[in-house]
């Protein structure tokens, strides 16, 4: 196709040193910038609560990195976050942008309460493979139906899934007041799981182990989405499903699969934090970690490792607003507001060294 | 229960009338997003407006009592937050998707914070009065229609006269035209003089005044503000364009499918007392979420997306 | 030739005055550079009212530089510009329109509401657009350019679209256009409508035409001078009809556009062709696109099927791409029906394919070479590893090796696609294709897009193929391609086969006839 009304196309390749600059710039200076410019407007409004910013911050700093016990409930608290961000991040590179990832959490933690508490005795050893395969598959049939409402419908996958959510939600809300009720209880809540069901924790902490499939969970995804022909045709689809398709790679059968993927590793991760964390269903497990798994996503780049560590600064973030919120009663909704004000700030720095050519 | 409480002749008329003002604030935020959408924008950050436009109006109309006057400040808060999601996807042609989702984040956060801010944490959550309805002189007297669309608020009649407006602008102005060039080829619009980005800012700033409105209808129907009080709105009224093909006057009838849905499962639940029916009451309070992603999926089947304008969330920079 | 006799004043882009002719387009002197990149040198031109001034030159001569800089949209380093006296900035501006390739109108809206776009403010009630309608038809009626302004645009032909652009830009009051590659989609008797057209505007309309285009024969057609840009200088100017003409030929002309003798003439094969069928269609037929197709190449062939685009071009080629689901009839591919319902399928069969669409089927500009390169055979060994496995060195060994092959000027492997030129793109397509050793390549517009250069090595690799044995089926709409590689054409038209020319040398005029839908009477 001749574009002859425009300028020369062939833009000259930029000299290495240059790009190397750049490609530093984006991948470190921009999310420290991020950083920076978040906790300044974090800042500002810890002020206009009427606190102090370098008193909240150190709180939060302490709330997240203090001691031992922070550390340990950073980790567990990283851990839904990578699991998801990393799902996030599999079905964004086929193009198919879910907002699901609280739904499959909602229903790996239903299904794993589910389980545990309808058999009636066991062990860990049991436990742990049946809930995981449920979990997973529970996550993967709702994410899998929104996979398949786009790829053979056509239909929107933020709305489909967003929809989705909150079906899954009002499950869970007759979930903990009916057939999984605590019959002791005041709340909706399901009754306790038994203790040998609950995840094992790392001796002489209270980190549970499901921390390391979260661990374990980074270099595969990493590993499938750079060595495998998965990997491989899951970006042909997402650059150009025309493309694609044109040389017989099914772009369907790509965004379902990516769509199964991401659901399943949603649904592990809410079976992971009922097990390890909550101990019982109730209507708090639904709390919105759904959307903070996708700011740890776009924070991470949707880089497997950059994942790590937004998830670790963002469970950070979020702990330590908590923190602030009991003892300065500063609220921590300013958690929300820094995360999503260095989203934007990555967004339009790497515009920024973008148009710098 | 008594089902006739809820479907008996008796209760029809008011069931509809609930659901003509439930439906108003996302007839009013799809309407704007019909606009955006229609010139090339997806404005996703809508639930995120929303949000900042109920706690805004909120604090106005509690502190001033004048519920308009919360409408008009609402919108501009809308306003505000919508030209972040312009400079970053209009000015700086960022993805448009991942901005809008980040904002309703932002909004999501703001509006809580703000609420803390001004009320505190406090035992008893602050009221404010809605408006009262206006009967119309003749009209409000008409059989059937007369209650249900002529004895709203003020601020129903005034959300549904924007609407209308807002159609108007799009099929019979020149700046109509101009909208809907950029969203279908923004290279033939920009060709002939039109200016892509301003048209596209144009357009936003309404869609986030008219959800910021929407915001400040929602607390005036509900009286109070909470966290999540806006209950996916916003969302609902990105898939009710789909269902009203872009065009603002359909955003009516999809909008009022929704409404009434929400109507009814209200009046269910309001029914039951609370006490446990053979059908558990989340199946309705689920009702509304599951209508619409059917009617999405219905619509998008049958009209197979063919009338989605063809630059939707494609970044357009103007050649130089 | 008129000469001017009157003349006016303007200002150079140094500042300073300069008198020149008040009559027609006047560009002296223009230079422009894009950094250490020097792209026009020292151009002067000068269309007069009335005259079809041809521009020629090659993608990256410098001919859209120019374009832009004549239509204001880039300012020239030095050098004036005159429109009928006046600077650009004074007016000038006013007068001149742009045709684009790809037309600027909004598919969706009517004519009468392009015409609106952007030139109207307020409200556009019925009345108004009744009104412009008025307006439009006598415009088309006055200039013999018909068309219907109520019509929606997307269901015009695409020279009707033409015929609207035209309209639109002589309904702002230009009194100069510039045509950019005007025949590129038009079948051959609507290019003939159409220089027709050219030429009686500029007689009846006085309006002063420069036509951009690569198409050598019709420059010769209705030029009245033609101007080669090589390298960003005017290297020649012919005047063709008129005073002084001269009578030229397309040799010469594409000669200068190149520097040198261009090997653009006939490439038949020297030898029959082995005499057996490699590839054959019988009655292939795609519901309400093609209809009872059936065409045979032997090995070492090049059968071409010529074509206007539009005419189920694009379903053959799905069906030999293993795109068409509802394709009815058999594929044999020596002699062996195959099972055309896959990409896969054809390319185990032995077809390979060079989609015409590059970057809708062919390439991915966003990925580096190697990527792209390994599209369609990832899933093979040595690619593809047991367990679902990809070897990313075998995928890099791959793009080396055919980066060489087809000499590719890339800086590394991993270099996006989206930075090579139209030809090397093209390359890369080729590369790809050629290395799964196709025993039948299929070709759709090859050389769509690409300058004189790419062409040629496009046709040296088709012909050296054809003599190691492949089977080749061209698709093309372009008649200098068709007429210089094919051993045989057949006319697709309406989706079926209506003519066919079993040996040249081709008559150009009964091709073009047959491509137009008019069946010849028997000579």
């Amino acid at each position: 196709m001749t574009a002859t009304l425009s300028p020369p196309v062939t833009t000259p390749p930029e000299p290495p040193t240059a790009s190397r600059i750049r490609s530093l710039t984006t991948t470190i200076g921009v999310p420290l910038l991020a950083v920076a410019v978040g906790l300044a407007a974090g800042g500002i409004l810890i002020v206009l609560a009427g606190g102090n910013p370098g008193q909240a911050y150190a709180t939060m700093l302490d709330a997240a990195l203090g001691g031992d016990t922070q550390l340990g409930r950073l980790l567990t608290g990283m851990t839904p976050l990578v699991l998801m961000g990393l799902g996030y991040a599999i079905a964004y590179r086929t193009g198919f942008i879910t907002i699901g990832a609280q739904g499959h959490y909602d229903v790996g933690a239903i299904t794993a309460t589910a389980v545990v508490l309808s058999m009636p005795l066991g062990t860990s050893w049991i436990a742990i493979p049946i809930v995981a395969v449920t979990a997973a598959a529970a996550g993967a049939c709702i994410g899998g139906i929104s996979g398949v409402l786009k790829a053979r419908l056509g239909v929107n996958e933020i709305i489909s899934s967003l929809m989705l959510n909150y079906l899954v939600f009002y499950t869970l809300a007759w979930a903990v007041r009916k057939p999984l009720a605590n019959p002791n209880g005041f709340t909706p809540e399901s009754e306790r799981i038994p203790d040998w069901a609950a995840l094992a924790t790392i001796p002489g902490t209270r980190i549970h182990i499901g921390v390391f499939v979260a661990i374990a969970a980074v270099p595969l995804v990493w590993w499938l989405m750079r060595s495998t022909r998965f990997g491989f045709a899951s970006q042909i689809v997402g650059e150009s499903p025309s493309v694609a398709e044109a040389n017989g790679i099914s772009v369907a059968r790509t965004v379902v699969t990516s769509a199964l993927i991401s659901g399943a590793l949603g649904g592990i991760a809410g079976a992971i934090m009922l097990l390890g964390s909550e101990f019982r269903l109730s209507l708090a497990i639904s709390s919105g970690i759904g959307f903070t798994a996708i700011v740890v996503a776009l924070l991470g780049r949707r880089n497997p490792f950059g994942i790590v560590l937004a998830a670790a600064l963002v469970s950070g973030l979020t702990l330590g607003s908590q923190a602030v919120q009991r003892t300065q009663e500063i609220p921590a909704s300013i958690g929300t507001v820094v995360q999503a004000v260095m989203i934007l700030t990555v967004l339009l720095a790497n515009r920024i060294v973008e148009r710098a050519r | 229960m008594n089902w006739s409480n809820v479907l008996g002749a008796g209760a029809l008329v008011p069931l509809f009338t609930a659901a003509l003002r439930l439906a108003v604030p996302i007839v009013l935020a799809a309407a704007g997003a019909c606009l955006a959408e229609r010139s090339g924008l997806m404005n996703l950050g809508i639930e995120g407006q929303m949000m900042v436009g109920a706690i805004i109006a909120f604090v106005t109309v509690y502190y001033t009592g004048q519920p308009m006057l919360g409408a008009v400040t609402g919108a501009a808060a809308g306003l505000v937050i919508a030209a972040i999601v312009g400079y970053l996807t209009i000015t700086m042609a960022v993805d448009q998707i991942i901005t809008g989702i980040s904002v309703v984040i932002l909004g999501t956060g703001l509006a809580s914070f703000l609420y803390l801010q001004v009320f505190g944490m406090t035992g008893t959550p602050p009221r404010i009065q809605g408006t009262t309805p206006l009967d119309l002189p003749v009209l409000s007297d008409l059989p059937v229609l007369g209650p249900i669309v002529f004895s709203q608020s003020p601020l129903v009649y005034l959300a549904l006269a924007l609407v209308v407006a807002l159609w108007w602008v799009l099929t019979r102005t020149a700046f109509g035209l101009s909208i809907r060039a950029a969203g279908e080829s923004p290279e033939a619009a920009d060709s002939v003089g039109v200016s892509v980005p301003r048209t596209r800012w144009s357009t936003l700033l309404i869609s986030g005044a008219a959800a910021g409105m929407a915001g400040a209808l929602v607390i005036d129907s509900l009286g109070f503000f909470q966290d999540g009080i806006t209950g996916g709105r916003g969302w609902i009224a990105l898939g009710v364009v789909i269902l009203a093909r872009w065009n603002p006057l359909g955003a009516i009838a999809g909008g009022f499918m929704f409404g009434l849905v929400d109507a009814f499962q209200l009046r269910v639940q309001a029914a039951s007392g609370g006490q446990a029916t053979s059908v558990p009451y989340e199946l309705f309070q689920a009702m509304p979420y599951a209508v619409t992603l059917l009617a999405v999926i219905a619509t998008t089947v049958w009209f197979s997306r063919s009338n989605s304008p063809k630059a939707l969330g494609i970044p357009f920079v103007p050649a130089k | 030739m008129v000469t001017a006799t009157s003349t006016a004043s303007i200002t150079t882009a140094a500042g300073v005055a300069e008198s020149v002719p008040a009559e027609g387009v006047v560009m002296r002197g223009i230079h422009r550079s894009f950094g250490e990149n020097t792209v026009l040198r020292d151009v002067s031109l000068h269309v007069r009212p009335g005259e079809v001034y041809a521009l020629l030159g090659e993608n990256g001569a410098g001919k859209s530089t120019l374009m832009r800089i004549l239509t204001g949209l880039l300012p020239p380093d030095s050098g004036s510009i005159a429109v009928e006296g006046k600077s650009l900035a004074d007016g000038g501006r006013e007068r001149i329109a742009m045709v684009h390739q790809h037309f600027m109108l909004v598919p969706s809206m009517t004519v009468a509401e392009n015409f609106l776009l952007g030139r109207s403010r307020g409200v556009i009630g019925r009345k108004r657009l009744r009104r412009t309608e008025a307006e439009i038809a006598a415009l088309a009626e006055d200039t013999g350019l018909a068309c219907d302004p109520t019509a929606r645009v997307e269901n015009l032909s695409v020279g009707e679209q033409q015929r609207v652009e035209i309209l639109r830009a002589l309904h702002l009051g230009a009194g100069y256009l510039l045509l950019d590659e005007p025949t590129a989609n038009l079948a051959p008797a609507e290019v003939h409508s159409l220089l027709a057209q050219v030429r009686r505007l500029a007689a009846e309309r006085a309006v002063g035409i420069v036509l951009i285009t690569h198409h050598l024969e019709e420059v010769l057609e209705v030029a009245d001078r033609v101007g080669v840009l090589r390298g960003g200088r005017l290297v020649a100017e012919r005047p063709i009809r008129g005073d002084g003409a001269e009578s030229v030929t397309t040799a010469e002309l594409a000669r200068d556009m190149v520097g040198r003798e261009v090997g653009l003439g006939i490439r038949r094969a020297a030898t029959e062709p082995a005499g057996n069928r490699m590839l054959e269609l019988v009655g292939v037929s795609v519901p309400g696109q093609l209809h009872d197709v059936t065409l045979r190449v032997a090995s070492g062939q090049l059968v071409a099927v010529a074509g206007v685009e539009g005419n189920g071009q694009s379903a053959l080629e799905d069906v030999l791409s293993g795109l068409s689901p509802d394709s009815t009839g058999a594929v044999v591919v020596a002699e062996r029906e195959i099972d055309a319902s896959s990409p896969r399928a054809m390319r185990e069969a032995g077809v390979g394919i060079v989609p015409a669409d590059r970057y809708t089927r062919g390439l991915i500009k966003s990925l580096g070479i190697d990527t792209n390169l390994a599209i369609d055979s990832y899933t093979d060994p040595p690619l593809a590893r047991r367990w679902g496995r990809l070897s990313r060195a075998a995928v890099r060994e791959r793009a080396e090796r055919i980066i060489a092959a087809l000499s590719v000027k890339a800086q590394s492997p991993r270099t996006l696609a989206g930075t090579l030129s139209g030809g090397h793109a093209q390359r890369v397509v080729l590369g790809r294709v050629l290395d799964g050793e196709p025993d039948v390549l299929v070709v759709a517009q090859p050389t769509r897009g690409l300058d004189i250069g790419a062409t040629e090595f496009v046709w040296d690799t088709l012909v050296d193929h054809r003599s190691r044995g492949a089977a080749i089926l061209l698709i093309s709409s372009d008649l200098d391609e068709i007429c210089s590689l094919a051993d045989r054409i057949v006319v697709l038209y309406r989706g079926r086969i209506v003519a066919e020319f079993d040996e040249g040398p081709f008559d150009r005029e009964s091709l073009g006839s047959a491509m137009g839908g008019f069946q010849e009477a028997a000579a």
